[in-house]
C-alpha cells in the first residue's frame, strides 16, 4: 500500500518498540520479559539448529569449514577423548605446586573432579559476535558460566543454556575477558577476544598486570582459578604468546596470544561441568582406590653363548 | 494468511540455514551474506512498506533471539524494520523490473549492513570496532550482493505459489501470448491490476502476485496505479507502479514510462495498450514487447463518447476464427450498465461489452484457456479526458456470473469522488467503496484504494502539463499531477 498514515504508525510503532527492546536489554540483560522471549528464542530455535545441523554437516565438511565431529563417527569419538583427556591433563598441569598442597592438604586425588560434556557446534554467531551453539543444553545438565574446551586448548564459556542448546561465547571475542597464570612466571593477567576483521586474525590480547613482567614469546598461558570455577575452570591450556607489544608507561604489560584452539573451526568441544555443589565433601574425599591390575613382569633369560668369559676378557684386554 | 505464512516459513527457514551454514562456511573476507536480511528485503520489494517492516521486525527478532545471539537484544529487529520498509517505498519508487527490483535489493542490502554496523557502533557493542567494520562490512555487502539473486527470485516464486498461482498461469502466460486466452487474459489483466500495484504482469514467475484477484475474477481495484513500463522480458507486460495519488485509478503512466513509450514508437515498436485519456483513473500506457503476431487480440479500451470509458470490447483472444466485433470506439451495442451519471469522471467498465464474459472476464471476452495463438493487444484510450477509464475496484466480477460486472455485491460507484468528478453523481457517498475484502496486512497492497477520497482534479496545470500532452495520450494535467509528483515520490 502507500505510504499512509496507517504505513508511518506501524512504521513509527515498530522502531519504537525496537528501540524499547534495544534500551531494557541494554540497561539490564536479564530483565524478565527480555530473558522469557530469549529463552523462548532459544528452545525454538535452539531445537530448529539441532535439526538442521544433521543436514548441514555434511556441506560444511565439503566445504572445508569448521567440520564438526570430522568425518565420521570414530574420528568424533576420538575427539571426544581427546578432549577429556586434555582436561584431565589440564587439571593435573594445575600449578604442581598448589597441587602438590592440595594433595597433601587434603588427600584428593581429585579423580572425577570434572565432568565433561561432549558437544557439537550447530551454529555460529551471526554479524560480528563470536559465540556458537552447541547441541547441549539444560537437559544434559549444562549450566550458564561453565567452561567449554575441546582438546587443543580453551574455547570459551557458556553464556546462554537452553533445553537443548546452549551459547558459548568463545574466547576470541572482544566481550570475553579470561583470568589466566603464565605457567612459567605465574604472573597473573586476562586474556581478551580482538574480534572479527583484526589484523592479527584469531589472535587474543594479552595484559598482565605488573608493569615489570617481563613476558617472553613462546610462554604458555594457563586459566587462573575463579570463584566456585565459574566461569573457567583453572588449569585450562589458553595459549602461547606470540608477540610481545610494547608498553612503555602503562600500567600493565601487553602482549598477542595466539590460542591453542583454533577458534574458527570449532567441532567437538567438551563442556566442564564443575563438581556438583550439592556435596561440597565430594572434594575432600579420599581419592578411590584405583583397581589397577598388578602388571606381571616376565622376565626372559635366553642363555648366552659366551656366559660371563666375554666381558671378563674383554675387560682384560682393555686393561 | 498465505502470505503470512510464507513470510514467517521462509524467514525462519533461511534464519536457521543462516546460523547453521552460512556462518559456518570460512568466506574469503571473515563476512556472510545474510540471507535473512535479504528475505526482508525480498519479502518488502514483494510486499510493499507495511509488509516489509512488519517481516523485518520479526525475523530481526527472531535473529536476535536464535541461540548464537549475543548482541544487544532489538538490534537486528531495528535495522530489518527500516530495511523493509525502505524496500517497500522503493519498489513502488522504482516500479518492479526485475532490474530496478535487483538494484534495490543490492542497495538496500548495503544499506543494511551499514546500518547494523552503525547501530553496533552506537550501543557500543565490544565486537564492532572500526577495524572489524573495515573488514567485514565490504565482503558482507560483496557477498549479498552476490547472494541477493537466488534469494529474491525464489522468494517472488515462493510468493506467486502462496498467492494460489502457478507460475505464469494467468497473467504471463496469456499475455504472451501463450496458451490461455483472451478470457484468461482479461483475468491477468485485471488481477494483475486488482493487485493494486496496477502491474498488469509480470515476468511468468512473478505473475502470481498481482494474479491473485485475477483469479477471483474480478476486475479489481484500479486498473491503474500502474505505469506503463516496458519490461525486460520478452514475453512480459507490466504495468509499473504508478499511480497517483491515492485512490486514483489508472493505468496511467508517469514521465518516465511516457518517455519510455516514445521512445519505443520511435524504433518502431509496437505500442499495444495505448495510453489513453491520462485523466487519473484512465487507461494509459502499456506496451507489450513482444513481437506482433498475425493477428493480434485486442482489447480496446475506449469509447466514443465521454463518459461511457468502456474497457470495452475486449477482443480476447477468441479461439482462431472466432470473431469478436471489434469497434471499440463505438457505441456499444446496450446501454453500458456502468455509466455513471453523465459524464461523471469515473468512466465505465461498460459498453456493449459492459458485462464480463463467463467466468467474470473482461467484457466481450470469453474464457478460451488454451486457445491463444495470438498475444494480446490491448488499446486503452478514449480520445477524450475523462475517457477511458478502467474504473477502480467496482469492476469485480463475481466468478461466474454470466454478466458479472452486472451484479456486483454492492452497486460499483466509480469514482464518486466529490471534489474532484468531473460531474458527481448525487448523492455519491463520500468515501470510496471498497470491493475488495481485507485480508491481513499481508494483503494490503490489494487492497486498491485507500480510504481516503479520490481527488480528481480537472485543473491545476503544472509545469509538466506540456510535457504530458505532447505524450502519447497524455493529456490532462491530472495524470502528471498524480503519476510523477506523488504517484512515485510521495
Amino acid at each position: 500500500m502507500r505510504d499512509t498514515r496507517r504505513t508511518r504508525l506501524v512504521l513509527s510503532i515498530l522502531l519504537i518498540a525496537a528501540l524499547a527492546l534495544i534500551t531494557l536489554d541494554y540497561r539490564d540483560g536479564s530483565a524478565a520479559p527480555l530473558r522469557g522471549l530469549r529463552q523462548f528464542g532459544g528452545s525454538v530455535f535452539g531445537s530448529a539448529e539441532r535439526g538442521f545441523a544433521a543436514v548441514t554437516q555434511p556441506v560444511i565438511r565439503f566445504f572445508g569449514g569448521s567440520a564438526g565431529g570430522g568425518p565420521g563417527p570414530q574420528v568424533a569419538a576420538l575427539e571426544t577423548q581427546v578432549t577429556r583427556l586434555r582436561a584431565q591433563l589440564s587439571r593435573e598441569q594445575l600449578s604442581r605446586a598448589q597441587y602438590a598442597q592440595l594433595r597433601r592438604l587434603l588427600q584428593v586425588a581429585g579423580r572425577g573432579g570434572y565432568r565433561i560434556v561432549a558437544a557439537d557446534v550447530i551454529a555460529v554467531g551471526q554479524g560480528y559476535s563470536e559465540s556458537v551453539t552447541l547441541d547441549a543444553g539444560s537437559q544434559d545438565g549444562i549450566r550458564p558460566q561453565e567452561t567449554v574446551l575441546n582438546g587443543s586448548g580453551l574455547v570459551g564459556t557458556v553464556t546462554a543454556v537452553s533445553a537443548q542448546a546452549c551459547t558459548v561465547l568463545l574466547a576470541s571475542d572482544p566481550a570475553s575477558v579470561v583470568g589466566i597464570q603464565l605457567a612459567g612466571s605465574g604472573q597473573i593477567g586476562w586474556v581478551t577476544g580482538t574480534g572479527k576483521g583484526q589484523a592479527g586474525s584469531g589472535l587474543l590480547k594479552l595484559q598482565v598486570l605488573g608493569s615489570g613482567a617481563a613476558l617472553r614469546p613462546g610462554e604458555q598461558l594457563v586459566t587462573s582459578a575463579s570463584v566456585h570455577d565459574r566461569p573457567y575452570v583453572p588449569g585450562v591450556p589458553v595459549g602461547v604468546i606470540s608477540k610481545v607489544q610494547g608498553s612503555v608507561g602503562s600500567l600493565t604489560t601487553s602482549a598477542l596470544v595466539r590460542p591453542f584452539a583454533d577458534l574458527t573451526a570449532l567441532g567437538v568441544v567438551g563442556i566442564v561441568i564443575a563438581p556438583p555443589r550439592r556435596n561440597p565433601r565430594f572434594s575432600v574425599l579420599p581419592p578411590s582406590p584405583s583397581a589397577r591390575p598388578a602388571p606381571t613382569v616376565t622376565v626372559t633369560v635366553t642363555p648366552s653363548p659366551f656366559p660371563s668369559g666375554g666381558p671378563s676378557a674383554g675387560a682384560g684386554r682393555r686393561r | 494468511m498465505r502470505r503470512l505464512a510464507l513470510s514467517a516459513g521462509v524467514v525462519v527457514v533461511l534464519l536457521v540455514l543462516q546460523l547453521t551454514l552460512v556462518d559456518r562456511l570460512s568466506l574469503p573476507g571473515g563476512g556472510a551474506p545474510d540471507l535473512v536480511l535479504l528475505v526482508v528485503v525480498a519479502l518488502g520489494l514483494t510486499g510493499g512498506p507495511v509488509a516489509g517492516m512488519l517481516t523485518g521486525f520479526w525475523a530481526g527478532l527472531a535473529l536476535d533471539v536464535a541461540p548464537p545471539a549475543s548482541q544487544v537484544l532489538g538490534e537486528h529487529a531495528l535495522v530489518f524494520c527500516v530495511v523493509g520498509y525502505g524496500c517497500g517505498r522503493l519498489s513502488m519508487a522504482t516500479g518492479r523490473s526485475a532490474a530496478s527490483s535487483l538494484g534495490v535489493a543490492v542497495v538496500a542490502a548495503a544499506a543494511g549492513e551499514a546500518l547494523y554496523a552503525a547501530v553496533g557502533l552506537m550501543l557500543g557493542d565490544p565486537g564492532v570496532s572500526w577495524p572489524a567494520i573495515r573488514t567485514v562490512l565490504p565482503s558482507s555487502v560483496l557477498l549479498d550482493i552476490l547472494v541477493s539473486p537466488f534469494v529474491v527470485y525464489p522468494v517472488w516464486k515462493a510468493g506467486s505459489w502462496a498467492a494460489g498461482h502457478s507460475p505464469g498461469s494467468a497473467a504471463g502466460g496469456s499475455a504472451a501470448g501463450g496458451s490461455a486466452a483472451g478470457g484468461s487474459a482479461a483475468r491477468a489483466l485485471a488481477g494483475a491490476a486488482g493487485a493494486g500495484r496496477g502491474r498488469l504482469a509480470g515476468r511468468p514467475a512473478l505473475s502470481g502476485w498481482p494474479g491473485r484477484l485475477g483469479r477471483a475474477s474480478r476486475l479489481a481495484g484500479l486498473l491503474g496505479s500502474g505505469r506503463g513500463r516496458k519490461a525486460g522480458a520478452a514475453d512480459s507486460v507490466r504495468f509499473g507502479k504508478a499511480a497517483a495519488r491515492q485512490g486514483d485509478g489508472w493505468v496511467g503512466s508517469g514521465p518516465r514510462s511516457m518517455q519510455a513509450i516514445r521512445a519505443q514508437v520511435r524504433r518502431g515498436g509496437r505500442l499495444r495498450l495505448r495510453p489513453g485519456a491520462g485523466q487519473a483513473g484512465s487507461a494509459a500506457a502499456v506496451q507489450v514487447h513482444r513481437p506482433l503476431p498475425a493477428r493480434p487480440v485486442s482489447l480496446r479500451m475506449g469509447q466514443g463518447r465521454r463518459g461511457d470509458g468502456k474497457l470495452g470490447i475486449a477482443h480476447l483472444g477468441g479461439a482462431p476464427g472466432q470473431r469478436y466485433p471489434r469497434g471499440a470506439a463505438g457505441r456499444p451495442a446496450r446501454r453500458p450498465r456502468f455509466r455513471p451519471a453523465g459524464g461523471s469522471l469515473g468512466g465505465s467498465l461498460g459498453g456493449a461489452a459492459g458485462r464480463a464474459g463467463p467466468g467474470g472476464h473482461l467484457p466481450g471476452g470469453q474464457s478460451h484457456r488454451g486457445a491463444v495463438t495470438r498475444p494480446l493487444r490491448l488499446h486503452l484510450g478514449g480520445g477524450r479526458r475523462g475517457d477511458g477509464i478502467v474504473a477502480g475496484r467496482a469492476l469485480r466480477v463475481p466468478p461466474g456470473s454470466a454478466s458479472g460486472l452486472g451484479r456486483p455485491r454492492r452497486r460499483p460507484r466509480l469514482f464518486p469522488g466529490r471534489a474532484g468528478s468531473l460531474r458527481g453523481r448525487p448523492g455519491s457517498p463520500r468515501r470510496q467503496p471498497r470491493f475488495t475484502r481485507r485480508e491481513g496486512i499481508f494483503a494490503r497492497r490489494e487492497r486498491s484504494f485507500p480510504r481516503r477520497q479520490p481527488r480528481f482534479r480537472r485543473g491545476r496545470p503544472s509545469f509538466l502539463a506540456g510535457r504530458a500532452r505532447s505524450g502519447a495520450g497524455g493529456r490532462s494535467p491530472a495524470w502528471r499531477a498524480g503519476g510523477w509528483r506523488s504517484g512515485r515520490f510521495r
